[in-house]
């Protein structure tokens, strides 16, 4: 990269994100430029930004488009990927091609099937937590100099800035969701309790305990073993 | 006029209470202020099953609530539904409408009903439902006033999403033993869950009864299953 570029390119993309920030815009818009600018200035063809759930598990809160969306979710769904480690380790995980990887076999042979070659997730922390990961999705090998990698941290950096800084409408649209979300946790907590006690003839007390203690032992949030147990994923029997 | 309105209601209600006890205060404020209005209940709604009574005026404003849980018709399951508030002055002339909780709700002495959705953008949370025990409907002034209040009780909702776990509201009605008795009945019977729930308030709808009671009646092994097998 040279003067030029820097003038042409970086400077332009980093202007418009910081002024996007100072004028207090929604995240949707702040989460368009980095995305953006992870395509303009580092060359990913695709992005996207997983957020670690507080309540367990991981959500995709942005994509640019159908393909990372799917790669994102197979992340989540797989639990493995370098986006997982990433948050979970609060590093930079890259992989400069999938095909010669032998990490994540789970992750890595759909990823592939998706047109995924090459990923690199920077880590989105905030007041030292990691609040999720920032993934740029190659459609060939790539490996990004140290520079290269230090900018998708700065644009990593921003993205949080934009979403901590979540302010009106798009607060309140996020506040309701959750509200009804955890409105339905109840509900499919409350199903898979007696999903439990039909099966195992035991008292609904009884059914609530085996569930917490299997989700504690598997290592899975209550929410995600309550859905499996509804959506037939895992035998009610199973949590005995 | 609609701030200085929403600012005077507002206050009411805080006059009455503080933090997590706003949900009775509102009732009561519904039933001080909108004229003709004899109860009120306030019911966050996830979907046709998720649903549970955040507060309510009094026991007879739970019974009516419980009795549109049951049948899962009424104006409130309407407004929630269309997102329009849904204004009946009479409600023994809507048989056409919800031929179950029309006679039903007559014969518990409900004459007119107003429902107003809890509404955020196009996400609706829940409904504010006002009870009468004349018929009649609301002056134009009530409506307004009816809708602010369903403005601000939807706003501390979002609110209470934000509050530590020992400072979340606590729900007065949940359905959760409904649930746990839907699950129990799907294991059991080997259906799936919209159908075990659909039994349940076909149940308890030929016995004249709510579906909680059914259902508690289903966890306490005090019915046969064989009774909701089909």
């Amino acid at each position: 990269m040279n003067v030029s570029d820097v003038r042409d390119e970086v400077v332009p993309a980093l202007s418009e994100l910081t002024a996007s920030l100072i004028d207090h815009h929604d995240p949707d818009t702040v989460l368009r430029l980095v995305t953006a600018a992870c395509t303009r200035l580092l060359g990913a063809s695709a992005t996207g930004v997983l957020l670690s759930d507080p309540r367990g598990g991981m959500s995709v809160v942005s994509a640019s488009d159908e393909r990372s969306r799917f790669v994102e979710l197979l992340q989540t769904q797989a639990d493995e990927g370098p986006c997982v480690d990433c948050i979970r380790d609060g590093v930079a995980v890259t992989t400069t091609d999938l095909a010669a990887e032998d990490r994540w076999p789970t992750f890595r042979p759909a990823a592939l099937a998706a047109g995924c070659r090459a990923v690199h997730a920077a880590p989105m922390r905030l007041a030292g937590q990691v609040l999720g990961g920032l993934n740029l999705l190659y459609l060939e090998p790539v490996t990004l100099e140290s520079w290269q990698q230090r900018l998708a941290q700065v644009l990593a950096d921003l993205a949080v800035l934009g979403l901590s800084q979540e302010t009106g409408p798009a607060r309140v649209h996020r506040l309701t969701e959750r509200t009804l979300t955890t409105l339905n946790d109840r509900v499919q907590l409350a199903h898979a309790v007696g999903l439990v006690a039909g099966t195992l003839d035991v008292g609904v007390d009884v059914a609530r305990t085996l569930i917490l203690d299997h989700a504690r032992e598997a290592g899975r949030s209550v929410r995600d073993v309550a859905r499996a147990l509804t959506n037939g994923e895992i035998e009610p029997a199973a949590v005995r | 006029m609609d701030g200085q309105r929403r600012d005077r209601l507002e206050r009411m209600i805080a006059e009455r209470a503080a933090g997590s006890e706003w949900p009775p205060a509102l009732c009561t404020v519904c039933v001080q202020v909108l004229p003709g209005v004899d109860a009120a209940a306030l019911v966050l709604r996830g979907d046709a099953r998720a649903q549970e009574m955040v507060s309510a005026s009094d026991g007879w404003a739970a019974v009516i609530e419980e009795l549109q849980y049951t049948l899962g018709e009424g104006p409130a399951v309407e407004a929630w539904r269309g997102g329009g508030p849904v204004l009946v002055g009479d409600v023994s002339a809507e048989q056409g409408r919800w031929p179950g909780f029309a006679d039903a709700a007559a014969e518990e002495g409900l004459a007119a009903m107003f429902a107003f959705p809890l509404q955020v953008g196009g996400i609706r949370l829940g409904t504010l439902d006002l009870y009468r025990r004349r018929p009649g409907g609301l002056s134009a002034e009530a409506v307004t006033d009816a809708a602010l209040l369903a403005d601000l009780a939807t706003l501390a909702l979002l609110e209470n999403e934000l509050a530590a776990d020992e400072d979340k509201l606590r729900m007065e009605v949940s359905y959760q033993d409904v649930h746990m008795a839907t699950g129990v009945l799907a294991a059991k019977l080997r259906i799936s869950l919209e159908d075990a729930f659909a039994r349940l308030r076909a149940h308890a709808f030929a016995e004249r009864r709510s579906v909680l009671e059914v259902s508690r009646d289903v966890l306490d092994q005090r019915i046969s299953l064989d009774r909701l097998a089909d």
